[in-house]
């Protein structure tokens, strides 16, 4: 008897002390199941941004980065940057970067773009070294950031060696 | 010299959204890679494309390795007078490369 009730007390215990310790888990739990904000901010996912920002803030629209999400070879990987500006003198895209989150160099390209090109955009072809995060960032002659992500997965990486045909 | 193609509208009319596009034929050595005796291949890439039309820079490219061999790209300008559009393109070991197309443009 005295046994039996030993052991109701030290179960009692036990769960108390499980139910306790699984509290403070169930917001985590309920943080899991909203939709993935799995993207790290830019300025972690490309840290060269605090570079060319200097500290100016960076919001995320205005930009539109068409890439595909599975590219098979990252030798080639095409690649389409539309800004959404009137291009006038007044108010015009000045410099495009296009950053990548892996690759040796992250600055894939800078492009400065002038009044007189009409509209900002630009279409050309990528390498990338893996599956990783492609960032487009546009500076506007108000010097404001707009910006872009896209995440490619790369089922052959642009890779190093000459003994690669490319 | 280097060798590239390019695409510019031989006529258009004034204010006309143009489009063009040019393919540089270039290696774009990016400095990683190594040859069959394991020596690094220098980087070697065309680090600046200008677009130039009518003697005035409306578009410049700062690439690198990060920009697939044989560069292409393509993009607008607004046609004003007709004229030249001018290409030109320096790569790292400082050769040079242009290219240029007219265009009539109609009012």
């Amino acid at each position: 008897m005295n046994h039996i009730a030993k052991r109701h007390t030290r179960r009692r215990l036990l769960t108390g002390i499980a139910g306790g310790s699984l509290l403070p888990l169930v917001p985590l739990a309920a943080q899991a199941q909203l939709p993935p904000a799995a993207r790290p901010p830019l300025l972690e996912l490309v840290p060269v941004l605090k570079e060319i920002t200097r500290g100016a803030p960076v919001r995320e629209a205005r930009v539109k980065l068409e890439i595909p999400h599975l590219a098979e070879n990252g030798h080639l990987v095409p690649l389409t940057v539309t800004v959404d500006s009137p291009m006038t003198p007044a108010d015009h895209v000045r410099t495009l970067y296009l950053l990548s989150e892996k690759n040796s160099r992250p600055v894939i390209a800078k492009i400065g773009f002038s009044p007189a090109t009409g509209r900002a955009t630009l279409t050309t072809r990528i390498r990338l070294s893996g599956a990783q995060y492609v960032v487009a960032v546009a500076q506007m002659s108000d010097g404001g950031f707009w910006a872009a992500s896209a995440d490619v997965v790369v089922t052959e990486t642009a890779c190093l060696d000459a003994t690669d045909p490319t | 010299m280097t060798v590239a193609r390019i695409l510019v509208p031989p006529t258009a009319k004034r204010g006309e959204l143009v489009e063009l596009r040019i393919a540089i034929q270039h290696p774009m050595e990016t400095g990683f890679r190594m040859d069959n005796n394991g020596k690094v291949i220098p980087k070697n890439t065309v680090h600046t494309l200008l677009c130039r039309y009518n003697g005035s820079e409306v578009f410049r490219a700062e690439m690198g390795s990060g920009i697939a061999a044989n560069p292409y790209l393509q993009f607008y300008i607004i046609a004003q007078d007709s004229g030249n559009i001018e290409f030109s393109w320096v790569d790292d070991r400082g050769e040079k490369g242009a290219a240029s197309s007219p265009i009539t443009v109609t009012a």
